[in-house]
């Protein structure tokens, strides 16, 4: 069986027999892939330090955003208002240091003017004070800084607890995580047997231990009369 | 009917509401106790327990593991407060009684007062010095004593009485 000289490696580009025609045209299309090439050349000259200038830009956008925005974090829709990134529905759920849940969240959120957290507007958060008793806190304003998760409420704060404290204070700074709250402006305290009116509060080991200060005034009612709320003096006008 | 045998006025009672005013108070859920400092004033009608520090040991959750908050638990209604320890220029005042020492404890259980140290007991111009005032919150009854151990501290170990005389009747008034 003679070996068919006419086996060559597919790789090697068949010299096709050609005539002269044939060689013009197999000239003119080598020069218009070669005039191609140099365009591809010249795209690609110019095009891909453009192209790693976007990759580069977008990996700091990305790295930025993901360390102002703590990753347990879920958005109902994020958007650009005037150069800054505004959140809506934006919802942090978290353990703090006991494993107890935590959650926050927002109506809406702006990327803080200083670029250090996000602005936030109709806030309410739920913290775990023990296995059995949660404290829900609202206010209308307030900031979050993701950097040192900590969450400082400013406008018509209302605290209540599940079994039945209500706080009132004017200023409050919040670290979930770390299971504490300090609290400025006129604290007011109302519980069923108990109100107590202090300069300011703070709360933490996660209710475990608190700290009023400036000034404290406390009215315990004895446990008969506070059910028929029937005490004339302001505390019963301050629990309705 | 003696002076000072009854200290009436200091009946704690339980359906009274307890104002208490201080600078500052510190709560520690985990060990049931709260602290009140700076001119801790506690008053229940006429009357009035004055004092540099008070500490207010009360009863936490008692159905075992469930824990009260702190500030639901601290110092809840006077029938969740165990003990009372008030130190530091105590006052105890009640009517036309005035009763002063060193420090005070109240032992809400067996509604017993005892104030120890430079105790003094007045009323209105009588005075009555010692080293223990023992009062019985329920009744009312009050003990005075001098000899309590440390030698000097109650004097020679008698109780010493002013009594003004006339004044018994303007200062029952």
């Amino acid at each position: 069986m003679a070996l068919t000289s006419m086996q060559r490696p597919a790789a090697v580009p068949a010299v096709p027999t050609t005539t002269l025609g044939g060689e013009s045209t197999r000239l003119a299309r080598e020069f218009a892939r070669a005039r191609r090439h140099s365009r591809v050349v010249r795209l690609l000259k110019l095009g891909l330090p453009v192209f790693a200038a976007l990759i580069v830009l977008v990996g700091v956008g990305v790295t930025w955003l993901a360390r102002a925005m703590p990753e347990n974090l879920s958005l109902a829709s994020a958007g650009i208002e005037d150069g800054r990134i505004v959140m809506d529905g934006p919802r942090i759920d978290g353990f703090d240091k006991s494993n107890r849940p935590y959650s926050m969240s927002a109506e809406r959120a702006v990327q803080a003017i200083d670029g250090s957290g996000v602005d936030l507007e109709g806030v309410s958060a739920r913290l775990a004070v023990s296995n059995d008793l949660s404290v829900d806190i609202t206010a209308r304003g307030g900031h979050y800084d993701a950097g040192t998760e900590t969450l400082l409420l400013s406008d018509a704060i209302h605290v209540a607890t599940s079994d039945g404290m209500t706080i009132e204070l004017s200023r409050a700074t919040l670290r979930p995580a770390a299971g504490t709250l300090d609290g400025e402006g006129p604290v007011a305290i109302r519980t069923a047997t108990q109100s107590i009116d202090a300069g300011a509060v703070s709360v933490s080991e996660n209710g475990d231990r608190l700290r009023f200060s400036g000034g404290l005034k406390m009215i315990l009612q004895p446990r008969s009369t506070h059910a028929a709320g029937t005490s004339d003096d302001d505390l019963a006008s301050a629990q309705n | 009917q003696g002076f000072g045998q009854n200290f009436g006025g200091l009946q704690v009672s339980g359906d009274q509401p307890i104002a208490i005013e201080s600078e500052a108070l510190d709560v520690d859920d985990a060990q049931a106790v709260a602290t009140f400092t700076g001119k801790v004033t506690v008053s229940q009608n006429e009357t009035q327990l004055v004092a540099d520090r008070l500490v207010v040991h009360y009863v936490r959750g008692a159905e075992g593991g469930a824990k009260p908050s702190a500030a639901s638990a601290a110092p809840g209604g006077s029938g969740q407060i165990e003990r009372l320890e008030a130190a530091g220029n105590v006052r105890v005042r009640a009517a036309d009684q005035l009763a002063s020492a060193d420090n005070a404890n109240f032992d809400m259980k067996s509604q017993v007062v005892v104030m120890n140290g430079n105790v003094v007991l007045t009323q209105g111009e009588n005075v009555a010095e010692g080293c223990r005032l023992t009062i019985k919150m329920d009744t009312g009854v009050a003990r005075l004593e001098s000899a309590c151990g440390g030698g000097n501290q109650g004097g020679n170990g008698r109780v010493k009485m002013v009594l003004t005389p006339g004044q018994g009747a303007a200062a029952r008034n």
